[in-house]
């Protein structure tokens, strides 16, 4: 028998979503104070108005839901899974105002975009937009990457019980430090180190290439932080390949793979533990299989002889292959030269490394690397319970920060998330079937949206079907919150109307 | 030891960006190898 819900569980829930929003809602001083800087008063406004709109909005919920209680493990997963859709909704509001985007849904489309760290872009015109703008697109890529709860919880909220199911919610299963609020602190001071590295090494590039200091940094603080929560977002139409500049590739790809590694696995270098990096499984994972796609994709592209040097082949093939595998999503092609110039077996090793992705809590999406290792020793474990003597003891370990025994209940694990992944890309490709476009088109655009990572073949356009728009919102949504959190929220809605 | 702290968080940059430069020098050496077969 299901249960209805109690009114208790719903003002918990709104209680909890109104002080996130609250908290988010206070980003948005931000971008006010870069356009009140620069003279921009238009996008100034346009922001303020999304500011007090999203203000009075949590205000509303926090007032109308009062309580004192702490979140359990089902309101946590709902707060996390509505919290992300509120987010989305609210943060398109000065995206709206600013008249660069044709409809509502379009910058809905590109907040979705933005704060699940994917990279798909509907913008029309995105080489004229303000800095205010630009800044809070590239902003909200940063806020999804570290987990727009915990942004709320750690910066804003005071700490409650409550904080480790939504941490949980946001796809973040490792505890680095004691607490919820301490880890989400630390995964800031990674990322405000690696910030101020970043920024300042863009920042010269971009100044050796001949721009002028203020644009410089503009671009290098923007692309760090796209490149850092591997989002993909540029503040020019071209992406990356405005910059025309190896410096510029190169740094942004070591920034690429910086940010697909695992933030427990940075604490635990950066605490003198060094050699983990060559141990840990998912390094070695992510190793081996950005090597194995990478091949894939070389052989295919010197199939065609596109990129007859070794250096343009790298600096192409490898740029796409390595964007795609971190779950960035930043080009160095147009959108159309993948079927114009790459042919199929280029983009199925594309597709292959978009679909698994980077570490698990790292800011990228899809499979990930941990699970990839797990299912790999999984499967070796099977292999020598077939070919040694029944009465043996195979036991299988991996070693992550520590030597684990690789459990039945793990490797189900991931095995099931996987298997939502591969129906999640399945579904997608589908539905870009319906609208006409091929089987192989349709599974890059889908694994680009539901892995979060922005790579286009040209599907994704202002243009495309309203109901292809919607489909990957929620690819988008589902595929960064790893999908237990949305099915809870699934669950929750069943049980309001058809329980008892 | 906030010197000590200091020092490890360098040393732990150094590493990762190492190992990410890793990852393109092989893949560099993959497309040298390539190219040189292909053109064979």
């Amino acid at each position: 028998m299901i249960l209805r819900p109690h009114l208790e569980d719903i003002k918990n829930i709104g209680y909890y979503l109104g002080k996130v929003i609250i908290g988010l809602s206070l980003a948005m001083f931000l971008p006010v104070i870069l356009g009140l800087a620069l003279k921009e008063k238009g996008p100034s406004l346009d922001f303020l108005i999304s500011l007090q709109i999203s203000v009075i909005f949590g205000l509303l919920l926090t007032k109308l839901c009062f309580t004192e209680k702490d979140l359990n493990w089902m309101q946590g997963m709902i707060v996390v899974s509505l919290a992300w859709l509120a987010a989305m909704f609210l943060g398109a509001i000065p995206l709206y105002l600013s008249g660069h985007w044709k409809s509502y849904l379009d910058a809905c489309f590109d907040a979705m975009s933005g704060f699940s760290t994917t990279g798909l872009v509907l913008a029309q015109d995105l080489d004229h937009l303000s800095f205010a703008h630009n800044f809070w697109r590239h902003l909200i890529m940063f806020m999804g990457g570290q987990g727009i709860v915990i942004i709320a919880l750690s910066f804003f909220v005071k700490g409650f019980s409550g904080a480790f199911t939504m941490y949980v919610g946001e796809a973040r299963d490792e505890k680095i430090m004691p607490n919820v609020i301490s880890t989400a602190r630390f995964i800031w001071l990674v990322s405000i180190v690696y910030l101020i590295l970043g920024t300042l090494a863009l920042g010269a590039v971009g100044i050796l290439n001949g721009m002028r200091p203020l644009n410089a940094f503009f671009h290098g603080i923007c692309v760090f932080m796209a490149a850092f929560d591997t989002g993909g977002f540029t503040p020019q139409s071209q992406n990356i390949l405005y910059y025309h500049s190896l410096a510029y590739e190169a740094v942004t790809a070591v920034i690429m793979i910086l940010g697909a590694i695992n933030f427990k696995l940075h604490y635990h270098i950066w605490m003198g533990n060094r050699r983990e990096i060559i141990r840990n499984i998912e390094t070695a994972a992510l190793f081996i299989t950005i090597m194995i796609t990478f091949f894939i994709t070389a052989v295919g592209l010197q199939q065609l002889g596109i990129y007859p040097g070794a250096m343009l082949l790298f600096r192409k093939g490898f740029y796409q292959l390595i964007s795609g595998h971190t779950g960035t999503g930043y080009q160095t092609l147009y959108p159309a030269q993948f079927v114009t110039d790459w042919g199929n077996l280029p983009m199925v090793g594309v597709i292959l490394a978009m679909a698994l992705g980077g570490a698990v809590c790292s800011t990228t999406g899809a499979i990930k690397m941990l699970r990839v290792g797990i299912i790999f020793k999984a499967l070796i474990q099977d292999i020598k319970r077939i070919i040694l003597p029944e009465r043996a003891m195979v036991v299988q370990k991996f070693h992550h920060i520590k030597t684990l025994f690789l459990e039945d209940k793990v490797a189900r694990s991931a095995l099931l998330i996987t298997l939502a992944y591969l129906v999640l890309y399945g579904l997608g490709a589908i539905v870009g079937m319906l609208f006409g476009n091929s089987f192989l088109y349709s599974l890059f655009e889908s694994t680009s949206a539901a892995a979060n990572v922005g790579l286009s073949c040209g599907i994704t356009n202002a243009a495309m079907p309203a109901a292809l728009k919607v489909t990957y919102i929620i690819q988008m949504w589902a595929g960064r919150l790893e999908f237990m959190s949305v099915f809870t929220l699934l669950g929750f809605l069943v049980a309001a109307i058809k329980g008892k | 030891m906030k010197a000590r702290a200091a020092l490890n968080i360098i040393l732990g940059i150094a590493v990762e960006v190492l190992y990410a430069l890793c990852v393109m020098a092989l893949a560099f050496a993959i497309s040298l190898a390539l190219t040189a077969v292909f053109k064979k």
